[in-house]
Formats: C-alpha cells, sequence, structure tokens
C-alpha cells in the first residue's frame, strides 16, 4: 500500500504567560491511501492538536517543536504559506465538530461553497453552481437548491455537518480529517453520517482521518487506529488489535470505563490533570501496573504482532 | 409500596411562535410537549430520553415551573402544581431543585463557590450565615472536592468540578426532587462514569427522586428506573429501564437503540439502519413517526395512537400492538 501521510515523532507546544505547556510530546503514524485512521483519547490528550498540526492550523501562541510530516514524501512543515494554502482544503481538507462556528455566519451556503470552489479550481459562476448542486446532492441533501439559499443558523446540525462535509469534498482531496464530526449530534443523525463518511470514502477512495472520544464510532468505522494519552501515542494498531487485544493499560481501561447498552461501568477511569516533564510514560500515576522500571524512563513501543504497537514498559511479563 | 412523587397528567406546554407568513399578527403555536403522562415513584429515578427538540428539557423545566403548561395537570404528592399561582410555588421550588448540561454557563462567574453554594439557602431562608458556610463545607466535601475550593471562582475549575458544584449548590436546601438535565453530556467519557455513580450515592444517602433527562441511551439505562422515549413532544414508549433495551417495542425505540454505535469491530451495525430517510415533522398527521416507521400502515397515516400497556409494566404508543 501506498504511504500518503507519514507524522514523525511530532511535539507541539503551547505558549502561554505561564511558560510553556507541551501538548503534543511525541505523535507518530502513518496514513495509507483509503485508510480509515482513527485517533480516540480523552480531552487533553493532544489528539485535535496533533491533526491540526498536520495541516499547521493551530492558534498563534501554538508552535510545532520538532518532528516531520510527510505528505507523498514532502515534508509539510518546511512548505511556503503559498504552497500549503493550496493543500490546505485542496488534497487535504478538514472537518469540524461545531458546524454552526465553522460556517461563516454571513454568507449563505451556495454563496461560501461557489467562492471556495472558484478559489481552488478556477471555474466560473454557473459552473461551481452545478459543482455545488451536484456536491450537495452527494452529501444526502434532498433539496439541494434550498439548501444553497439557506444561511447556516438556518439549518439543522446533521444538515450543517453535511453542508461541511460537502465543503471538504470539493476539491477531492485525498485525506479527509475529521475531528468529531458526530459529537453534536443526535444518534440516529451521527450514523447516517458515520455512513456517508463510510461511503464516500469508498466511492473516492480517499483517507479519512476520525477523531473522536467514543470508541463505538471507532469500532464501527476505522480500520486502523491510534490511542493518544497525554501527548504520546501510547497505542496504535487495527481495529481489531484494539478492541480485541488491547496491549497498553490506558486502553485496556478506556474499553473498560465506556458505557455500553446491556453491561454496566465495569471500571472508571480517574482523570490525571497532574502535568509530567514529559520524561514518563502518560498514564504513570493511574496504571495499577506501574512498576519500579516505569519510573525511570519512558518505554518505547514494542511490537507483538506487526502493525500492532503499544508503548509499554510490561511486555516481558505479559508473556 | 413506594409512594408516588410527581405525577404528570397529559402534560402540554406550547411556546409562541413566528408566523413563517410575513405580516401576519397571529403568532404561530408550537406545541413542545402535549398529551404526556407519566409518575415518578419516591426514590427512583425517572428517565427521558430523545432526540433533540423531542421535548425533554421541557418537561423538566415544566414539572419545576420554569414553564407555565399550556394543559394538563402536575402533581407534587397531592398538590396540583402545574397551575398553582407564581407565589404559592416557593415551597415547592425549595423541595424540587436542578442541574443543568452546562456547567461554564450555569455557574454565576463573579460568584464564588462559597456564595454559589450559599445562595438557594439564603432564599429559601435557612439557617443563619454562619450555619450556612458550615453547610457549604460539608457539602463541597460530599461532592468530592476540598475546603479551600470555597472560596475560588467558577473559571478555577474543570467541566467536571463544576458538575460538582451545580450538583452541591442543588442539594443545598435539602430538595427532595432534582431534575438532572444532561448533568453529564458535556463531559468527557472518564468523568461520566464519576459524576453518574456519585448522583447514585447521594440518591441512597439522601433519599433523592430524580428525573434524569439525556439523549445518552447508554447512560440512562445504567441509572433510571423506568424511561421514558420522547419523540416529538409525545411519548412513545415508557417502560422499565431493563425491559426497554432487552424488548424494545416501538419502533423508534429500536432505531434508537440500533443507532447505538457498538464498541466491537466484529458487529458492523452502521449498514443495518439506513432505512431511515424521513425527517422530523410536527405537520404530518396520524403517529408522528410514521414517516420514518418501517411498520407504517394507513391506519398510522389516520389515526393517533394513545399510549396503552402492551404489557404489564411496558407501555407503548403505537397501532402494532
Amino acid at each position: 500500500m501506498e504511504k500518503l501521510l507519514e507524522v514523525k515523532d511530532l511535539k507541539v507546544s503551547f505558549f502561554t504567560d505561564l511558560g510553556e505547556t507541551q501538548a503534543v510530546k511525541n505523535a507518530g503514524f502513518e496514513i495509507e491511501k483509503g485508510d480509515f485512521f482513527g485517533i480516540v483519547g480523552e480531552s487533553g490528550s493532544g489528539k485535535s492538536v496533533t491533526t491540526k498540526s498536520i495541516l499547521r492550523l493551530g492558534p498563534s501562541n501554538c508552535k510545532i517543536m520538532g518532528g516531520e510530516i510527510l505528505f507523498k514524501g514532502e515534508d509539510i512543515l518546511k512548505k511556503d504559506p503559498a504552497k500549503l494554502r493550496e493543500i490546505r482544503g485542496g488534497e487535504i481538507a478538514m472537518i469540524f465538530q461545531d458546524s454552526l462556528s465553522a460556517l461563516n455566519p454571513v454568507y449563505t451556503v451556495g454563496n461560501k461553497m461557489v467562492e471556495l470552489i472558484r478559489r481552488h479550481t478556477g471555474m466560473t459562476k454557473q459552473e461551481a453552481r452545478n459543482r455545488v448542486l451536484e456536491l450537495l446532492t452527494a452529501v444526502g441533501i434532498t433539496d439541494p437548491e434550498k439548501a444553497m439559499k439557506s444561511y447556516p443558523h438556518e439549518l439543522s446540525g446533521g444538515m450543517r455537518q453535511r453542508v461541511m462535509i460537502a465543503m471538504a469534498m470539493s476539491s477531492n482531496p485525498q485525506i479527509l480529517i475529521a475531528d468529531e464530526p458526530t459529537t453534536a449530534l443526535d444518534v440516529t443523525i451521527q450514523a447516517q453520517i458515520l455512513h456517508l463518511l463510510l461511503e464516500l470514502q469508498k466511492k473516492n477512495g480517499m483517507s479519512i482521518i476520525l477523531i473522536t472520544h467514543d470508541l463505538g464510532v471507532v469500532a464501527q468505522t476505522c480500520k486502523r487506529v491510534a490511542v493518544m494519552c497525554g501527548g504520546y501515542v501510547v497505542e496504535e494498531g487495527s481495529v481489531e488489535d484494539i478492541f480485541l487485544k488491547p496491549g497498553h493499560p490506558y486502553t485496556q481501561a478506556l474499553i473498560a470505563s465506556m458505557p455500553r447498552v446491556g453491561g454496566t461501568f465495569e471500571q472508571f477511569l480517574e482523570r490525571d490533570l497532574s502535568d509530567s516533564s514529559g520524561t514518563l510514560c502518560p498514564f504513570l500515576n493511574r496504571c495499577k501496573y506501574a512498576a519500579a522500571a516505569c519510573e525511570k524512563c519512558l518505554p518505547d513501543f514494542y511490537e507483538p504482532e506487526k502493525g500492532h504497537k503499544i508503548r509499554c514498559h510490561r511486555r516481558e511479563d505479559k508473556k | 409500596m413506594s409512594k408516588t412523587l410527581i405525577e404528570v397528567k397529559d402534560l402540554q406546554v406550547c411556546f409562541r411562535q413566528k408566523s413563517s407568513k410575513i405580516l401576519s399578527f397571529k403568532p404561530g403555536i408550537l406545541k413542545a410537549v402535549d398529551q404526556v403522562s407519566f409518575t415518578i415513584q419516591k426514590g427512583k429515578t425517572f428517565g427521558l430520553v430523545g432526540e433533540s427538540g423531542s421535548g425533554k428539557s421541557t418537561i423538566g423545566k415544566a414539572i419545576l415551573r420554569y414553564h407555565k403548561p399550556a394543559g394538563g395537570e402536575i402533581f407534587y404528592e397531592e398538590t396540583e402544581i402545574g397551575s398553582m399561582a407564581e407565589k404559592n410555588l416557593l415551597p415547592y421550588r425549595k423541595k424540587m431543585q436542578s442541574v443543568f448540561q452546562d456547567p461554564y454557563s450555569s455557574l454565576d462567574p463573579s460568584h464564588t463557590v462559597q456564595d454559589i453554594i450559599c445562595e438557594p439557602m439564603e432564599i429559601h431562608r435557612m439557617y443563619d450565615p454562619k450555619e450556612r458556610k458550615e453547610r457549604a463545607r460539608e457539602l463541597i466535601r460530599v461532592v468530592g472536592l476540598k475546603e479551600q475550593d470555597l472560596l475560588k471562582y467558577p473559571h478555577e475549575f474543570s467541566g467536571g468540578q463544576r458538575q460538582r458544584i451545580s450538583i452541591a449548590r442543588a442539594l443545598s436546601v435539602k430538595p427532595e426532587f432534582v431534575v438532572c438535565d444532561e448533568p453529564i453530556s458535556a463531559l468527557d467519557v472518564s468523568l461520566q462514569a464519576q459524576i453518574v455513580q456519585m448522583l447514585q450515592d447521594l440518591q441512597e444517602k439522601y433519599g433523592l427522586t430524580y428525573l434524569f433527562i439525556s439523549h445518552q441511551l447508554q447512560v440512562v439505562q445504567k441509572i433510571c428506573d423506568e424511561i421514558g422515549v420522547l419523540y416529538l413532544g409525545r411519548l412513545m414508549e415508557v417502560s422499565d429501564a431493563q425491559k426497554l433495551y432487552s424488548n424494545p417495542l416501538h419502533p423508534y425505540t429500536r432505531m434508537l437503540i440500533s443507532s447505538i454505535p457498538v464498541p466491537d469491530p466484529r458487529v458492523k451495525t452502521l449498514d443495518q439502519i439506513i432505512t431511515d430517510t424521513g425527517v422530523q415533522s410536527r405537520e404530518i398527521g396520524g403517529c408522528c413517526f410514521h414517516n420514518r416507521c418501517p411498520w407504517c400502515t394507513e391506519q398510522c397515516r389516520q389515526e393517533t395512537p394513545a399510549l396503552r400497556e402492551a404489557e404489564p409494566g411496558h407501555m407503548v404508543a403505537c397501532h402494532k400492538y
């Protein structure tokens, strides 16, 4: 399979009056063509910051401190702003959780989308209009003419998310980054949007990066998953590896703490708000297996099987 | 035999709406809640689930009398409070408290935690100032925070901690009944379990009765004894919590349950549910769900089904039963 995007040892920090905060300490993963890749973790684990860094969309006080982001072999971090703008919304598109604040309230949906398409393709107004109608139909909007004339606040949450997806799809991106696209939606609408994403991915052969904290969503859609905790990727593997043979204690705890229909909360996952210096395992304070080795250094990845990587010291006694 | 604490009979709540016609002076009326009846037993938890716009929060607010019902009755023990005059309501406002969804906007940013917890006691003229502070100290420990947190301001706390403060505030006046309106929806998964556990512990400790409103069925099932499923302001199904999940009767309940993504990659559920293409619509006659229903018949388009008992303790509003 062709390697499309490679994130290597990414480090991102925020600079505030109180000094530097390392949001992402070491994140790395690879995305192949046609992949459906999930990134899971609690809030504050650095999953959003990681993906925003791919497009360099972080706020102004956010700085990428190290690492490489290779898109088709070229480092995005070294590109100049003009080149970056072509990739952004062109080859790599993104959709966000809060569709109301992500859409411009003073433009109609049609207006905004025509502008976007013309900016990227140089089509005439009429051509762009036709393309918009085509796109809105493709994302399952039944009355695209009416949707084009609507302002974002006039549409429901599910409709707005469809519009966002249509906008992202307008340039036939190779990678679509979806940052919690269904968290604000009702379950029935969530199912429809996820189904739509799966369908679009099959049809266009693009890769999707899905960021979520809902493990159910991951299990239903993703092929491969990275689990993030405290700014580190602590486990990466196929969706079967992660759910059926979770290796990292954090992944195990995350799965056990999920509310399930017909089950009970088996275990709580306590929050850990203490800021570790980043030289030790991020799960150390909450880990029930914590041992002497864990307090000495940060564990490296080991691979119990090909493609399943776990960042934990506990490899020997597991065998 | 448990006692009934809250009884809602044929509740109707309406909102005035701007007419869609320009220059029309006749305001439109939106029936947010229509013909809703249920009872809540003392010491139990009743859950209300439904999609956004189904009227679940409106029912909670109507019971608390933040909204005046347009029709129907609400009984608190034996007293009818649905149409009671505002000035007589104060003692009931003390017995009924609420915890809201958004822990960021429901706490006054210019008050310290101590002020926030003491304010309801001041309003209801409970205790003298010294005792109030003593009680605030006690409550903050009950909800798992520290005494020194009392002098901090809300912005210094995380979402989960703020929700704990909201709960402490609700408990300050020793209520019997608490409306929890999506208390954990804004929280991280790892925190949800903690808050749910705390609510359950408090219920046991103080003998509280809850109305628990949520759109997350997985969560509601854990803490509720009985659950009502709402769709467009009408109750579709009311049942014992376990039965609702093991044997959902109404097609809408089935749809909701099957839409929950199963956290197991071996069971793919997404492909099965896309039969649903209809949109929520209040305008259609007959059963309000018929345009999304896989079992829809001619009768469903004509007649609105009433909520009736399909099996003991399991009510459903569907012509099929």
